[in-house]
């Protein structure tokens, strides 16, 4: 069985061609770039052909649903685990409505950095499907394997929220299994959580020093969805233009406590920073105080409230 | 050209440099960038060229220009002293290129920038011609070559094994390669040929007109839709330089800082009063792009592109240069 | 950075207006004596302290930060500082896992009558700043 595309090809033209939705969301190959994919929408049954699903299908997709669907646009979305809570994170927030948006659940195998694979092993992409094989995609019908392993994105080999959930219809596709890479999600932030006090505060000094502050986090996380984010204003300056220690730490705290119980862990961010700057770790340490303090089970998983919207008479008070 | 084995040279280089600041590519994580290290190091084979450039080590994130105090109703200002004398090593010939626009650029009157070009006064540039591009890299297409020298004081050129090849291109390189010992020899150098070529859809000369011809194309629309907003793409740009100011005060005394900004934010062109000229991102990746590849070269006769690469390798949303001109050609996708 | 000679610790006391402000102004009439140390902050409530102010308490000169607020069901507005209890709780783990020392931020509920009680916590919180010294990491660069 393969990564059925046609199946996903299929469903959207059906969307369409019902009326259910005047667009579908998903992604499509770059004509320039071989290991690229980038968001893509059609808007007629005959185009469902310029979609793909296959391992390099990088991008999220759920804050481009949002100011997509600003207007009224009832549009289906591809979406992987990662999407959907995404989406749902902005349903939550007010940011999207519920009916305009119709979710197309994609079991999720994990996708691979294109670039790396484009330089290691670039015959991958003369493949006409892939199929997931647990630890490798399996290129059809060349063959070639490549190792997850190896190639998976940063975001997804910490990924543990491959199904989608609480989509209109998820698809019968391959995809979607555990995780192996992600066995302990709390792993670095234990790591982080046991380091010496100073030496703590080195290692994100050092990555202070690194991060551009481009905020390329801040504007591809469905959770910071503000219609004017803190960080930008000017009255109260609440972070300065200037970048120092100081600010940075602002910022990177604030970002942080921002998203405490609101981060669907979809990665984004991680994704999309261009120096690597641990995100995944302050956000998980949100996550996984959440689960401490307030036994939230899931934190990742967007619901009507937040935990830090509510509070319990027995609260923890740690405060001596 | 002199011809020298690559311990020596880092030992000339590092005599040379003495008392000057080290700022060579280093591999932070799984990162390349231009980082303050002791002295020039030899390059491991995977290095093609840094995320971040080293446009910052010139131009800097952010920096005080001046400081203020206010006493008894008056103010006194002092300005900055934002430089240390510096070598940055190891630098590609599309950023050498960029240092060059960048220089033209800040040295433009009625306001030259003294800062940078106090700074870049006491900057030697160490360049370092290409033998393998990134698979990104499209520098060719933009009329820039991976073993020229541009901004370079001096330029290395690896040539087989550990033999590397030396030539100055300025006063001071020239005086630092006086110190060199090796023997001046021709060495044939076979530059890197970048993995993509852009088929351009005119030459260089005429694409100004022919990109603001397209102003009001869909093609900018659809390109444009996805972009984030964010300050990726111009903050990784080796060319791009706006800047904004503002002021650090803590009561009676302060700072004036500046710092980077990109036409991507989403409040770079807001005005007071709330209203914005470029209000979506169409208007704003079409004002990126029409600055580098058609206001900028109509009016100073340089393209502010020098296919470096990194857009294309770093939006996280796959907008780049390449897409726009097959866009706005009318390919329609 | 060795600890100067005479330095005490200065904290930033953001204090409710309608128990904790009182009670120090308590502490205060009633001549109890607590270090001198405290500058006091009137806040409508406890829940109105955003952890940023934390932060920044600490990058432009405070050695520590108290939270004082109205003890749990006495709140003005019945529930600010249950939200400020958990909001603060998680702000003292991320400032601990960013490399602050956390005994630096701390929440009391101090009521209108409790100006001992007040007085008690500051000097507590002083002992503990005291063994801490100033703050290392997050001075921002001051003009000169
Ligand atoms: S994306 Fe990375 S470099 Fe950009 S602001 Fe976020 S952490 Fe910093
Ligand atoms: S903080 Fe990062 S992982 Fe969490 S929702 Fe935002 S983009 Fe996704
Ligand atoms: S950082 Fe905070 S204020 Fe800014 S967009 Fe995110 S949640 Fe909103
Ligand atoms: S083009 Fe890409 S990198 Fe640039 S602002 Fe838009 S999303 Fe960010
Ligand atoms: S773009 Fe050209 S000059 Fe720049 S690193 Fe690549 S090959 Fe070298
Ligand atoms: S009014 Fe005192 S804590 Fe809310």
């Amino acid at each position: 069985m393969s990564w059925a595309l046609p199946a996903v090809d299929a469903l959207a033209a059906r969307l369409l061609e019902d009326r259910l939705v005047d667009a579908v969301l998903g992604w499509a190959r770059d004509p320039d770039l071989p290991w690229q994919r980038y968001p893509h929408r059609v808007d007629e049954p005959s185009r469902v052909g310029e979609l793909v699903w296959d391992p390099f299908c990088a991008p999220g997709l759920a804050k481009l649903v949002f100011r997509m669907t600003e207007g009224g646009l009832k549009l289906g979305v591809l979406a992987r685990g990662c999407d959907a809570l995404g989406v749902w994170r902005l349903i939550h927030d007010r940011r999207i409505a519920r009916e305009n948006v119709y979710l197309l659940g994609l079991p999720c195998p994990g996708m691979a950095d294109g670039v790396r694979v484009w330089e290691e092993c670039p015959e991958a992409f003369d493949a006409a499907g892939w199929e997931d094989h647990g630890s490798h995609w399996v290129a059809v019908p060349t063959g070639i394997r490549l190792p997850k392993e190896r190639f998976l994105l940063d975001k997804c080999l910490q990924c543990q929220v491959r199904w989608p959930r609480q989509c209109d219809e998820v698809l019968a596709v391959q995809g979607g299994s555990w995780n192996p890479f992600c066995e302990d999600r709390y792993r670095q932030v234990r790591q982080l959580e046991e380091l010496p006090l100073p030496q703590r505060f080195d290692f994100w000094r050092g990555w202070f020093e690194r991060c551009l502050r481009c905020f390329a986090c801040r504007q591809v996380c469905p959770a910071c969805n503000c219609e004017s984010c803190s960080l930008d204003q000017f009255e109260p300056n609440w972070l300065e233009r200037e970048v120092g220690v100081a600010t940075q730490f602002i910022f990177h705290f604030t970002r942080a406590l921002h998203v405490a119980g609101r981060c669907v862990d979809c990665g984004e961010c991680q994704r999309a920073c261009p120096v690597g700057f641990p995100l995944g770790a302050l956000n998980r340490k949100m996550m996984k105080d959440m689960e401490d303090l307030f036994g939230v089970r899931e934190p990742f998983v967007p619901q009507e409230s937040e935990p830090l919207g509510e509070f319990a008479l027995d609260d923890p008070d740690e405060f001596r | 050209m002199k011809l020298v084995r690559g311990s020596d040279m880092l030992r000339w280089l590092r005599r040379c440099g003495e008392g000057r600041r080290w700022v060579v590519p280093a591999k932070e994580d799984r990162h390349w960038l231009f980082a303050e290290r002791d002295g020039p190091v030899v390059f491991p084979p995977d290095y093609r060229n840094a995320t971040v450039g080293p446009k910052g080590w010139l131009l800097p994130r952010s920096e005080p220009i001046l400081y203020y105090r206010w006493t008894g109703g008056r103010v006194s200002v002092t300005p900055a002293q934002g430089w240390r004398p510096q070598v940055i090593y190891g630098v590609r010939p599309c950023d050498l290129k960029a240092i060059a626009l960048l220089d033209s650029i800040m040295a433009s009157e009625p306001w030259p920038e003294t800062q940078y070009l106090t700074r870049r006064a006491h900057t030697v540039l160490v360049g370092m011609a290409c033998t393998a591009a990134s698979s990104c890299c499209f520098c060719t297409s933009m009329g820039v070559h991976p073993a020229e020298s541009y901004a370079a004081d001096l330029m290395i050129y690896p040539l087989q094994g550990e033999e590397y090849g030396v030539a100055a291109f300025s006063e001071v390189g020239r005086e630092w390669l006086a110190q060199l010992e090796g023997e001046e020899a021709d060495a044939a150098f076979s530059p890197a040929v970048p993995a993509l070529s852009l088929p351009m859809p005119t030459s260089l000369e005429d694409l100004p007109g022919w990109l603001e011809r397209r102003f009001d194309d869909p093609g900018w629309q659809r390109l444009a839709w996805r972009c984030l907003s964010c300050g990726l793409c111009a903050y990784l740009c080796p060319t791009c330089y706006c800047y904004g100011i503002s002021d650090v005060d803590r009561g009676g005394a302060g700072r004036r800082v500046r710092w980077w900004d990109a036409c991507t934010l989403p409040d770079f062109s807001r005005m007071a009063g709330g209203h914005d000229p470029r209000p979506t991102t169409t208007e704003r990746v079409r004002q990126r792009i029409m600055h580098k590849l058609a206001y900028h070269p109509a009016r100073q006769g340089e393209i502010l592109c020098t296919g470096c690469g990194r857009c294309i390798e770093y939006c996280p949303m796959g907008i780049h240069l390449p897409a726009a001109l097959r866009l706005l050609g009318g390919d329609g996708r | 950075m060795s600890v100067r000679e005479g330095w005490r610790p200065k904290i930033v006391a953001f204090c409710c207006n309608w128990c904790s402000y009182a009670g120090a102004d308590l502490a205060g009439t009633s001549r109890i004596p607590y270090p001198a140390s405290v500058r006091i902050i009137r806040v409508p409530c406890s829940g109105r302290v955003n952890p940023v102010f934390v932060v920044r308490a600490l990058q432009r000169g405070a050695d520590g930060v108290l939270v004082a607020g109205c003890h749990p069901g006495d709140c003005h507005y019945s529930t600010g500082n249950l939200y400020a209890r958990r909001r603060l709780l998680v702000t003292r783990r991320l400032l601990a896992y960013m490399g602050i020392e956390p005994e630096r931020l701390r929440l009391c509920w101090v009521s209108a009558s409790e100006g001992e009680r007040f007085a008690k916590v500051i000097e507590e919180m002083t002992a503990v700043l005291e063994k801490l010294g100033p703050v290392q990491q997050l001075r921002e660069e001051g003009p000169p």
